[in-house]
């Protein structure tokens, strides 16, 4: 299905503070994943002083701002940015999450859950059908969330509205293995039950990260290592889904590179033994 | 009525310290005021109320995360359970909006006001604090404001056309003349150090340009006296050489030529009108 995208290998999110480790350690990942809000609301020097020193490596973009899950027409100024940003990067595919993070009253400034609804697929399928008209050569992925909170009264779990989305919307999906593993936990579901029950044939790229344990819930923090659980999770999916790409996200408590470094190598060694397409 | 009302409705409970704690005495009351289906009505009147206020703290927590890894030294005296004893009141003061632009901006300078009003109630009572936030969201805004980038660019490339009586100085979005109560670049020195600043350095008044350069995304900053930030004020684009003259002497053309050449200030020709959003701002 998205046979013709490069397989990109082992990746990291670009972040600021990780600039000169990146730079330095160039030999520990394939490619980067930049945020694109970090860089369309910037002055151009600075976005350019970061891509100068990027150029040599292979990019993809990732937004979370997107908010295909609004119930209203997307912000067309966010999304031309955003566009123009991944043209700019030529990323080979871009994406952002299947959730909602503002309304016309308030930005929440964070990846809340949409109510999984007939109503609800409906607008965020228009909302992916005007995404991928606006940039029609490059492939748009959604990716599943993590939520702390489900919506009472859905008429489908989030398995079969995932599905249903990138299907009917014809997108690829960005899946969060951390985020499966966090929502079976915090919301009581087998993580393997739903990864059997979406189109893992549509899996492009692979998140991981690392989350914190709480009383009575576990929070997705991206400032530590990975469980054996999501360890495991991921084993499962690369070898079940043409993955091209796994990247991982580490956002704050930034440690020395060499456990950064770790962690990619563990990644590299699951995809490069188990991913059915290479 | 629509899901749209259904999400503005979980968005307000999310954001809105007082509509939250109404939806979790009574939610059918809190609820009222939205045009909601009886089943959305339903469906948010369900919704788990613990999780639902952790998932407001983290709303917070993460809107001030924002905002304080732009302000590192700032972030070094507040206390330590800022976020827990002081987002709800940040939450409810400054409560998140609809944005075209960096959120990470707009909450840097949402949090430099709280910090200031909270120093200024004697809530806080960090000596430094005030002077330590207004400098540090002062340098993030000239980095990272598009307008700052924009005039810096103009300045730069601007040809110097000939000074006649009727050019027009104009000091522009990307410098900001702030005047502190304190020797500020001294405290920040020590802070930046692990170091309390020694108390004399609150004693005495710095005036600071910061001007945003237009090579690297980075603020030159400079001392100035009384009398220079006075007549920088004064290059508002609207008065001319010939008033400057009036007001201090012929000489004021050659003290403006220097701002010039620093890419401090530019000169307009009579007929020239303002850059869009051009005028400096204080902050």
């Amino acid at each position: 299905m998205y046979s013709n995208l490069p397989q990109l290998g082992v990746g990291l999110g670009y972040r600021m503070p990780l600039h000169n480790d990146l730079l330095a350690n160039r030999h520990t990942f394939d490619f980067l994943e930049l945020i694109n809000d970090q860089f369309i609301f910037s002055p151009l020097d600075k976005q350019e002083q970061i891509l100068r020193d990027l150029r040599s490596i292979p990019l993809v973009a990732h937004g979370v701002a997107m908010s295909v899950g609004t119930a209203q027409p997307l912000d067309q100024d966010y999304l031309q940015a955003t566009v123009a940003f991944v043209d700019h990067i030529r990323a080979p595919w871009f994406s952002d999450h299947l959730c909602f993070t503002k309304t016309d009253l308030a930005d929440l400034g964070q990846l809340t859950p949409v109510w999984f609804t007939e109503e609800t697929l409906a607008q965020v399928i228009s909302n992916v059908m005007a995404i991928k008209r606006a940039c029609p050569a490059v492939p748009f992925l959604l990716e599943n969330i993590t939520y702390y909170f489900p919506l009472p009264g859905s008429e489908m779990t989030e398995a079969e509205f995932i599905s249903r989305v990138l299907v009917e919307a014809d997108c690829g999906l960005l899946l969060d293995v951390n985020n499966v593993f966090i929502n079976s936990q915090n919301l009581g579901f087998d993580p393997y039950d739903f990864l059997t029950a979406i189109p893992l044939e549509r899996v492009v790229q692979v998140h991981i990260a690392g989350h914190k344990e709480t009383p009575g819930l576990i929070i997705d923090t991206h400032d530590r290592p990975m469980t054996k659980d999501v360890w495991d999770i991921l084993s499962f999916v690369v070898a079940r889904a043409p993955v091209k790409a796994v990247s991982l996200e580490w956002d704050s408590s930034y440690p020395a590179f060499s456990v950064i470094e770790h962690e990619l190598a563990c990644a590299r060694s699951l995809y490069s033994h188990a991913s059915p397409c290479l | 009525m629509s899901l749209i009302e259904m999400q503005r409705a979980l968005s307000v409970i999310l954001t809105s310290p007082g509509v939250r704690h109404e939806y979790q005495r009574d939610p059918d009351f809190a609820l009222r005021q939205f045009s909601l289906t009886e089943r959305e009505r339903t469906t948010l009147a369900a919704l788990d109320s613990g999780r639902l206020q952790r998932y407001s703290a983290m709303l917070i927590a993460g809107r001030l995360e924002l905002a304080l890894k732009a302000l590192p030294v700032t972030r070094l005296l507040l206390p330590a359970d800022f976020t827990m004893k002081f987002g709800e009141l940040y939450s409810r003061d400054y409560p998140p909006v609809i944005l075209a632009g960096s959120a990470m901006l707009h909450e840097v300078h949402s949090i430099r006001q709280f910090i200031t009003d909270l120093t200024q109630s004697q809530v806080l009572n960090d000596p430094y604090l005030c002077n330590v936030v207004r400098f540090e969201a002062s340098v993030f805004h000239l980095t990272n404001d598009i307008e700052a980038f924009s005039a810096a660019t103009r300045c730069h490339q601007e040809l110097v056309t000939p000074v006649t009586d009727t050019t027009r100085p104009l000091l522009e979005r990307h410098v900001l003349i702030c005047t502190f109560d304190s020797d500020i670049l001294a405290i920040l020195n020590a802070l930046r150090h692990g170091r309390r600043p020694e108390e004399h350095l609150l004693s005495s008044t710095t005036i600071l340009l910061l001007r945003r350069n237009v090579d690297t995304p980075a603020v030159s900053i400079i001392r100035l006296n009384e009398a220079s930030r006075e007549l920088l004020q004064k290059c508002d684009g609207a008065t001319d050489i010939r008033e400057l003259s009036r007001l201090y002497s012929d000489r004021i053309v050659d003290v403006l030529d220097r701002f010039v050449q620093s890419h401090i200030i530019a000169m307009l020709a009579a007929e020239e009108a303002l850059p869009t959003a051009a005028l400096s701002t204080g902050i």
